[in-house]
């Protein structure tokens, strides 16, 4: 080695290292933010038995007058107060979906829900009827009857929908936006009332209504609801991030199978679609972003506490409206394979944070941080129902 | 990520103005080729084994894109602001292709990452075939751009700070593509 060489190795030493740390400095900036995902993939028959269970919670906890337990801390022991019209609806949907995979609890537990609901209309002019001032209510207890009307072909209660179908339709403005509260006393829309959710629920249960009823009309509201939501919900009345809108997402699935009738327009638009792979992206992002959760450890810092279930459960029912949209709607051109892998994960995450305990205010039931909510169990099983198809294909 | 992101991120990741600030005089051609060649070659069992490995760990292609996406913005705010490589110190003569050519300048973390996450959305061949049309780059660059002059220095940082600017362009691309995909 001569001594000219002595320094210049030194200093080329420098050189490596330096980018060695660059190296090691950009590994964890790429760590930090690409976390792996943790999705344990259940089998159909797991998700199956996890809604199944899911139902059983319900059931055993729901009240004598046909209500649900609304809110439970385990911790304290104590069933919290509360109670929302628009989550009863919500929860009804779920259990009528559990009855059409053969989950036969969900059947007496749901008609007790419908009588509770139905005795807690309210009858307004122009034969309308709503289920509490929060429009959204009234959309998903459309939406739980007509899932209904889909497994037993009942038709008795045709006229109620006919009713509740009147009074969404009135909800809705010339420019497509829903009014969220509606004043029942004196029968008017509460001016400027909004809401992130509404809008999705309100579309859905129109659509389902044309879909049932084809020449009732529904189509026209629905249609400019639809549009409305696709091309300027978020930026009028102010969204952002943009809604994860998994109402939405049934909505659109639900559209895309409407009748086609000779001169009227397609249900769903380029802008619809369009919407809908923007949505697939937000769902997507979620799913990704709760399966790098971890209870502790450094990623408990880095990604934060888990999510609460209801919200993991909409990203799972968003996922399944899109995995459906794709398998009619060619013009959607997503990867139904990574929707299908999102939503397996979401199915899978359900599958693992579930309850099991004797204690029947436990047993089957979804807790975070103690608490646990009757929309924790509606939004987990009507995900994990969702999620059936695609683990079924892959069993 | 489509294949033209693809190219632009390796093209402004690579930089081929700043690895040419860091050539040396003699057989700058020559010794840029080398360079390029032993980062090619450093980045194929990259690119081969990727799959695998991060298959291992679970990490979606989608939020792998988003990582390297903060990756090529880190570094192309790095490129912004620092002054662009010297051929010193490094290796003597010819093998300065290895030092300072191929590592650290050309085999950034930046280019690395990306590499690994081409090879989830593309073919194998394809994103080592891309990769090597942008690190031909540089000793066609050193071919066109010889001689040395105060006016011709600063034209070339110009040019590395403005590929550095692209580079940060890339960062944002692939960060969004990542968040919007599924």
């Amino acid at each position: 080695m001569s001594l000219v060489s002595i320094p210049v190795a030194t200093t080329v030493r420098r050189r490596v290292g330096t980018g060695i740390v660059a190296w090691l400095g950009g590994i964890g900036a790429l760590v930090a933010v690409a976390h792996p995902s943790s999705c344990p993939a259940p089998s159909s028959e797991e998700a199956l038995r996890a809604s199944r269970d899911g139902v059983a919670w319900i059931a055993a906890n729901q009240l004598a007058d046909g209500s649900f337990l609304y809110r439970y801390d385990r911790g304290r022991r104590a069933v919290e107060p509360g109670y929302s019209y628009a989550r009863h609806g919500g929860t009804l949907l779920a259990l009528e979906q559990a009855r059409g995979v053969g989950i036969s609890r969900a059947t007496n537990t749901a008609e007790r829900a419908i009588d509770w609901a139905v005795g807690e209309l309210t009858n307004l002019a122009g034969g309308r009827a709503a289920f509490g001032p929060e429009t959204g209510a009234t959309a998903l207890l459309v939406v739980a009857l007509v899932e209904r009307r889909h497994q037993d072909g009942v038709t008795g209660d045709d006229e109620l929908l006919d009713r509740l179908g009147r009074f969404l339709a009135g909800a809705v403005t010339k420019r497509g936006s829903v009014v969220a509260a509606w004043d029942l006393a004196t029968d008017e829309p509460v001016q400027g009332s909004t809401s992130p959710f509404f809008t999705g629920e309100i579309l859905w249960a129109l659509a389902r209504l044309h879909a049932e009823f084809p020449r009732s009309g529904w189509d026209e509201p629905a249609r400019r609801v639809s549009h409305y939501l696709v091309t300027e919900r978020d930026d009028v009345e102010g969204w952002f991030p943009p809604v994860s809108d998994h109402w939405a997402s049934y909505a659109l699935a639900e559209m895309a199978t409407w009748p086609t009738n000779a001169g009227a327009p397609a249900a769903l638009n380029e802008a619809a679609l369009s919407y809908a792979r923007r949505q697939a992206g937000i769902f997507g992002l979620q799913a990704r972003f709760e399966s790098q959760r971890r209870p502790e450890g450094l990623v408990r810092v880095t990604r934060g506490p888990v999510a609460l279930t209801s919200g993991i459960g909409t990203v799972g029912e968003g996922l399944g409206g899109i995995w459906r949209l794709g398998a009619t709607e060619s013009g959607l051109a997503l990867d139904r394979e990574a929707v299908g892998d999102r939503l397996a994960c979401i199915a899978g995450l359900l599958v693992a944070r579930q309850t099991h305990s004797d204690d029947p205010r436990l047993d089957g039931a979804w807790f975070r941080s103690d608490v646990t909510q009757v929309d924790d169990a509606q939004h987990a099983i009507s995900a994990l129902l969702q999620a059936l198809p695609v683990l079924e294909v892959r069993s | 990520m489509s294949l033209a992101l693809l190219a632009l991120a390796a093209l402004t990741v690579i930089n081929p103005a700043r690895v040419r600030s860091a050539l040396p005089q003699r057989d700058h051609v020559l010794v840029g080729a080398l360079g390029a060649a032993l980062a090619w070659l450093l980045l194929v069992p990259t690119v081969v084994a990727a799959h695998v490995l991060l298959d291992q760990v679970d990490i979606a292609a989608s939020t792998l894109r988003m990582g390297v996406g903060v990756l090529l913005l880190l570094q192309g705010a790095a490129v912004a602001l620092a002054a662009p490589p010297q051929t010193e110190p490094g290796l003597p003569g010819r093998r300065a292709a290895l030092v300072p050519v191929a590592f650290p300048v050309t085999l950034t973390p930046g280019l690395g990452g990306l590499a690994v996450s081409a090879s989830f959305d593309h073919p194998a061949h394809l994103a080592l075939a891309i990769l090597a049309l942008a690190l031909v780059t540089i000793p066609g660059l050193a071919l066109v751009w010889s001689g040395e002059s105060p006016v011709r220095t600063r034209v070339l940082t110009a040019v590395g700070r403005a590929t550095g600017a692209l580079l940060l362009v890339s960062g944002v691309a692939l960060l969004m593509n990542g968040v919007f995909d599924i």
